[in-house]
């Protein structure tokens, strides 16, 4: 796609389609539930912040320090990431395996 | 800064996965949530920042989006899947595994020949995404 889009907006533009497609999957397969907005509020909230600064950063990275480096580095921070969520926010146990599978695939 | 950056974009991409882990919904609509909020962010800050959109003339880089498009669709349903099934910890673990399949498909679509050192840091991260399941295959072998 090359610069053709900016970055905030080939996010918008694929969100929407996204969106779109997989809107008429549910609608066909009948898999759109109630919103219950009261019990997940908190998390859309959160999903909603956390993706302000997932393309933003990472596109400001990629300009300054290249791709092969921002992409380490966003990687390494994923897998970090995901342990450290995982842990706060559902309670899940840093177990032996995955902690060393961590220090592995970040050294990878 | 720039390497900040890719940190915060890292963890945040990772906080937004275990939110869609601890929504209620179905996976189906949890990943339509997770895209919902994309589109407001996205747009939101696309407008702080005064960028504009191009406008639709048939050209190859919209038909290119709307490839991407469904294999966003792809990745983002089962990695949300995924979650509702496994620790957010190790599908973070086994997300390395995008690198495997990027320096594969380099091979396959663009010939691209990998380096003895990016072959080892690939045969390192399926051993690692293997790691978390490696007892349960030993507890398994030894139960038969």
């Amino acid at each position: 796609m090359g610069n053709f889009f900016d970055g905030y907006t080939a996010s918008a533009l694929r969100s929407v389609l996204v969106v779109l497609f997989l809107g008429v999957i549910a609608l066909i397969y009948r898999k759109f539930e109630p919103l219950n907005l009261k019990t997940n509020s908190p998390y859309i909230l959160g999903m909603v912040f956390a993706s302000l600064f997932t393309w933003g950063p990472l596109y400001f990275a990629i300009l300054e320090a290249g791709v092969g480096v921002a992409l380490t580095v966003t990687y390494a921070s994923i897998v970090i990431g995901m342990l450290f969520f995982g842990r706060l926010l559902t309670n899940e146990k840093f177990s032996k395996d995955k902690i060393l599978s961590t220090v592995f695939g970040i050294l990878a | 800064m720039a390497l900040g950056g890719a940190l915060i974009s890292g963890l945040s991409s990772a906080a937004g996965a275990v939110f869609s882990k601890q929504i209620h919904y179905s996976s189906t609509q949890s990943t339509i949530m997770l895209w919902t909020t994309s589109i407001v962010s996205n747009t939101f800050m696309a407008l702080i920042f005064g960028k504009s959109y191009p406008t639709f003339n048939f050209q190859i880089e919209w038909l290119y989006l709307v490839l991407f498009s469904v294999a966003s669709i792809i990745a983002s349903w089962s990695l949300v899947r995924g979650l509702k099934i496994i620790d957010a910890g190790t599908a973070g673990i086994l997300g390395l595994l995008e690198i495997v399949f990027g320096v594969l498909f380099g091979v396959i679509f663009f010939q691209e020949r990998p380096t003895l050192i990016a072959i080892i840091g690939v045969v390192i991260i399926i051993a690692a995404t293997g790691m978390p399941y490696f007892k349960t295959l030993g507890k398994a072998k030894v139960a038969k």
